[in-house]
């Protein structure tokens, strides 16, 4: 059985400017995408952080249930995580990636009524003068420290008076997080709160409490920090496998490996970008999934090359690469569509950031098999014609390489 | 007596005695059945000594050994045959309690093996859930720290203003008991962020000139005869000072889960506050966990003040009621420095030693003794450092912590972990032998080097202070100077496992630098995974259904070829989940897209080799030279793809951290497994096909 009847030969090359010009086009629109004012990745909680409300339930409730509810209030993305709890089942924490914010007028009317900076009226005594004022990115809290023991009667009236900011009810709030230093939380209400809020509406009030334990701001689990690390990791490998396949192939055919994936992780950020999909964690691993598919499929296509480069020379570089393709055809074909087809169970039954992963790769893996084609090769092509070309005919990869004996 | 040796034992034997029989009887595979029969025995004894790898391992060699003197095929095959035996096997004992778990009891494990097999194949958050820590960083501690090195600024600057000392370098001890005659200047305890002086000499010095080196970190006030002043830190800098101390200390955090090994630990903050949740549910390495990650790890270096007998003083104005139960005064002759002739001199002084309780815990005998401390008043630029005291139990030999005992330290320290580059757990030597013991040793910077070379040149037969956050280490004498920047910390005597597992933790800690405040744990939880139950169950079942339908469709389009592929790939992913166990990685989504990945290059690999080996057949070839020449040439392409995926699994655990790192761990596993599949297995499976039952001259692969 063939999927590709033996013996055709493709003229893959013919139509090497039409590809080129897509690939180029759709790589500088992700760019775009990527970077152009108002575009850009959609990032997720792993990267922007986002509100986490952990609730203690006084029904019975699945975390499917809860996940439900959440997301019919208008939420996308929660993460519902079960604490284990001995005296209840039903105690989860539900984190969202939408967030509040505090506009910075209103942050500085807050720091303007709390006695902040030079010029203040006479009843801004040492102890209603906060010395930081430090905003929570959720827009859920406000932590202030003040000079002196504090009035936290005086706080709570001044905090209520700013406008548009509703300070969360309980007999609590402000409270002295730290005698030593005189610290102050203030709970605003948030996100958080429209959370419960909809829990309640969804589940029923006799299943959801009043308060949650907490309701507050998480803070990214990678920052800069991690994207940095991970941009490093990948350009160091790039030099690294530029320098292998120098050594292994020709150093004509090391750019066009790389450009090729260069283009495929790119194109795939940019698709990101349009589907307006969330970059999380997992997408860093899909990312560097397809980085690594890439090189691999490339690597094994220029193999077939460079074993007819030294069988059948004399031969065009072009027609050489339209005889190693289409002989590959099968091959190509097979790996990349069964990968793809393992990835489509994933991504028709999985839920959430699983869905999300599986299309990333097939859109990966897809750009990964066609930038083999139709990035890498074009490109040692053009290589080769434009920079080698003119040292003259001998010098011509389809012309001169020796003939090898197949590597082993 | 019988009963109580373990059964097992007696089936090596029996294994052992017919392999050696079967040996007897046939001679032409003597040398190999006898090796299995003496592999069999060592299993034997291994099993009569509860080793369970050595028994394990032992037996599958065995039977490999056994299995090469088989008359089937040919020798290299039956090697090779022998080989995927003996991993695959081995594989499926490392992972048998896993396999027991994830089946939900359907292939029982044998408590035996459960009980001597410690691998585990670890679920990461996102798929099982773990603990969930969080820290509150004490980040007034940060404050107070910044305040005591503008403290020790303004007396460098004070004393140079007054023309006490002069140059870059801090000022000498003389200078500033010189200094306390023209200023009183102290760091206050409370509030955090002051530091006061008044001035007793002229107060024309502290002009502008001498302000502006402060004026952008501090605020101050003065007294109108510009005799006392007071310093505060500004509140913005305060403000910054915290927050670089949480970030910061996220980063360390992070990067000591990392340095422990796979366990992909999430780190964030949330205001003052640091969260960590780690996979799992395995106690024991919880408790590395929330030790590595509590511990400061602010390492110092301070000088002894051996010449003053402060504690004398206090012995002898102490009544027995004022002290606290255990504390003793007790004696030591303590080296002082040389005298003129360049002999060693030494002096009599005074240290105090409070022996624990017998059922009080160390750390709670050390706050008693703190709380006693307190109540002191060392001379300025003094203080009291603690030492662990070890006893040894005179019949069992064993040490244990008995209690702890003083040195008056100078309170400067004269290095801090800031100036260590490297930290290694190192063998203690003696004479070119390890002689059982383990220390650290350290490397410092340049700046490092240069201060410890100068420090030890000025206090030749004195004694130094190696402290660990605030506790003191060791308090070696210096011999001579030591240039060259190197030093050593020496573990507490004890005995060497436990010396060897404090070096690792310090090795490790002092690696990843040192908190910038202390973080205090505030709440502790068990979570379930980030991921539904639901959704983890559809994810499984989508991703048994694609993969059911690539092994399907690989059976159909290359029949038994395909069948052998299918083998092969089944085989990687069984022996990259088995090796991931000897790790002890968790896996997470991330890990299990490393793994998709090396499935789509296995699945790669055997086409290309079904490929290959068709074009041989079309070519005419027989079955055995298309097997062999088909395998040849699609081998340069599967290396060459296999290894440029290896380089940038490698470089991305070597550069990336936290989910990057479990990622790029898999991945190398995988490609490293998927070389070892496709070149050997596919192949001892297609020999076996077309050799093992009767020659074939053409093999039907569609």
């Amino acid at each position: 059985m063939n999927l590709i009847p033996l013996g055709r030969l493709y003229d893959f090359m013919g139509a090497r400017r039409l590809f080129m010009a897509i690939s180029l086009a759709a790589f500088f629109a992700a760019l775009v995408g990527l970077f152009a004012p108002g575009l850009g990745l959609k990032l997720g909680t792993d990267f922007k952080g986002g509100t986490e409300v952990e609730v203690a339930f006084t029904g019975k409730v699945s975390s499917t249930e809860v996940e439900n509810a959440v997301k019919a209030s208008g939420f996308s993305h929660p993460d519902v995580i079960r604490v284990d709890d001995a005296n209840n089942a039903s105690h989860y924490i539900v984190r969202v990636q939408e967030v509040s914010t505090i506009s910075p007028e209103k942050q500085a009317e807050v720091e303007k009524s709390l006695c902040v900076g030079e010029g203040q009226p006479a009843d801004c005594t040492p102890n209603r003068t906060a010395t930081e004022v430090k905003f929570s990115p959720g827009g859920d809290k406000i932590t202030v420290r003040f000079r002196d023991a504090p009035d936290m009667a005086f706080i709570k009236e001044r905090i209520a008076g700013v406008g548009g900011l509703m300070l969360r009810p309980g007999a609590n709030n402000p409270s002295l997080q730290s005698e030593r230093d005189n610290k102050v939380e203030i709970q605003l209400m948030s996100k958080g709160d429209q959370l419960m809020a909809g829990l309640r509406d969804k589940l029923g009030a006799d299943k959801v409490p009043a308060e949650p334990l907490r309701s507050e701001w998480i803070g990214p689990k990678a920052g800069a920090q991690l994207r940095d690390a991970a941009l490093k990791a990948v350009l160091i490998s790039i030099v690294f496998i530029m320098a292998y396949i120098a050594f292994r192939f020709d150093l004509r055919f090391a750019p066009g490996a790389v450009f090729a994936l260069v283009h495929d992780a790119v194109t795939v950020l940019g698709f990101l970008v349009l589907v307006r999909r969330e970059v999380n964690l997992t997408t860093v691993a899909a990312i560097l999934t397809i980085v690594g598919y890439s090189i691999n499929d490339t690597v094994i296509v220029y193999d077939r090359v460079r074993e007819n480069l030294g069988r059948l020379r004399g031969r065009t570089f072009r027609s050489l690469v339209n005889l190693s393709v289409s002989e590959m055809l099968n091959r190509t074909l097979l790996a990349s569509g069964t990968t793809i087809v393992s990835l489509t169970g994933l991504f028709v039954f999985g839920t959430g950031t699983l869905k999300d992963f599986a299309l990333t790769l097939i859109v990966g893996i897809t750009l990964g098999t066609y930038s083999s084609i139709y990035v890498a090769l074009p490109f040692t092509d053009w290589l080769d014609h434009t920079f080698f070309a003119k040292v003259g005919k001998g010098k011509k990869i389809g012309q001169t390489r020796k003939a090898e004996a197949p590597a082993v | 007596m019988l009963a109580q040796i373990n059964p097992l034992t007696f089936v090596y034997g029996a294994f052992a005695a017919m392999f050696l029989a079967l040996g007897w009887v046939k001679r032409a595979h003597r040398v190999s059945l006898w090796l299995a029969a003496g592999l069999a025995a060592s299993g034997a004894a291994s099993a009569y000594f509860h080793a369970f790898w050595p028994m394990v391992m032992f037996g599958i060699l065995a039977l490999w050994s056994g299995f090469v003197a088989v008359e089937w095929i040919d020798v290299p095959w039956r090697l090779r045959a022998g080989l995927v035996f003996t991993l695959v096997t081995t594989g499926f004992f490392v992972l048998w309690p896993s396999l027991e778990r994830l089946s939900g009891g359907k292939l029982p494990c044998p408590s035996y093996v459960e009980q001597h097999n410690k691998f585990r194949l670890v679920a990461g958050l996102d798929l099982r859930g773990g603990l969930r820590l969080v820290y509150t960083v004490d980040v007034d501690e940060a404050v107070k720290d910044k305040r005591d090195r503008y403290y020790e600024q303004m007396r460098a600057e004070l004393a140079k203003v007054y023309g006490l000392h002069t140059g870059d370098e801090l000022p000498s001890e003389e200078a500033l008991v010189k200094l306390r005659d023209k200023v009183a200047i102290e760091a206050p305890r409370k509030p955090a962020n002051e530091i006061r002086f008044d001035v007793k000499d002229d107060p024309s010095k502290i002009d502008e000139r001498f302000l502006e080196r402060f004026r952008a970190d501090l605020t101050y006030t003065q007294s109108p005869d510009k005799k006392k002043w007071v310093f505060r830190v500004r509140e913005i800098a305060e403000s910054g000072i915290r927050d670089r101390a949480v970030a910061q200390a996220k980063d360390i955090i992070l990067r000591r889960v990392d340095d422990l090994g796979l366990r992909e630990a999430s780190v964030s903050t949330r205001n003052e506050d640091i969260i960590v949740e780690v996979p799992g549910e395995d106690e024991a390495s919880f408790a590395t966990i929330r030790d590595i990650i509590s511990q400061t790890a602010r390492l110092e270096f301070k000088l002894l003040d051996d010449e003053t007998d402060y504690l004398g003083e206090v012995a002898k104005a102490a009544t027995k009621e004022s002290l606290p139960e255990g504390l003793e005064f007790a004696r030591e002759v303590a080296p002082v420095g040389l005298d003129e002739n360049g002999d060693q001199k030494n002096k009599q002084i005074t240290y105090a030693y409070l022996k624990k309780k017998p059922e009080e815990k160390i750390k709670d005998a050390l706050t008693r003794f703190k709380e006693w401390a307190a109540t002191l008043t060392p001379p300025q630029d003094r203080e009291l450092g603690f030492e662990v005291v070890y006893e040894t139990n005179p019949e069992t030999l064993k040490q244990s912590e008995a209690g702890w005992r003083t040195y008056l330290l100078k309170s400067r320290a004269e290095i801090t972990g800031a100036q260590v580059t490297e930290a290694q757990a190192q063998p203690d030597q003696q004479g070119g032998r390890s002689v059982g013991g383990w220390h650290v040793a350290l490397t410092f910077t340049e700046s490092g080097g240069k201060a410890f070379e100068r420090i030890t040149g000025a206090n030749v037969k004195k004694r130094f202070a190696i402290m660990l956050d605030g506790r003191v280490e060791s308090t070696p004498v210096i011999l001579n100077r030591i240039a060259g920047g190197h030093a050593q910390i020496t573990m507490g005597a004890q005995d060497p496992d436990i010396q060897l597992r404090d070096a690792r933790k310090l090795e490790l800690v002092l690696r990843s630098g040192a908190l910038p405040a202390p973080i205090s744990p505030s709440n502790e939880q068990r979570i379930g995974p980030s991921l539904g139950k639901e959704a983890i169950g559809l994810a499984v079942r989508g991703s048994g259904i694609g993969a059911g339908l690539v092994l399907l469709f690989m059976f159909i389009y290359y029949k038994r070829g395909g069948l052998i592929a299918d083998v092969a790939v089944a085989f990687n992913v069984f022996l990259q989940l088995a090796t991931l166990a000897t790790f002890g990685a968790s896996m997470t989504l991330p890990g299990i897209a490393g793994i998709a990945l090396t499935v789509g290059m296995g699945v790669d690999a055997n086409v290309l080799i079904n490929e290959r080996i068709r074009e041989e057949q079309r070519a005419g070839k027989s079955a055995r030279a298309a097997i062999e020449i088909g395998f040849n040439r699609a081998l340069s392409a599967i290396v060459d793809g296999n290894l440029t995926t290896l380089i940038s699994g490698i470089v991305l655990a070597q550069y990336g951290s936290g989910p990057i790192k479990g990622f790029a761990v898999t991945l190398t596993v995988g490609v490293l497994i998927n070389l070892f599949t496709a070149v050997v297995v596919s192949r001892v499976f297609f020999e076996l096909w077309a050799r093992g039952f009767g020659r074939k001259t053409h093999l039907d692969i569609g």
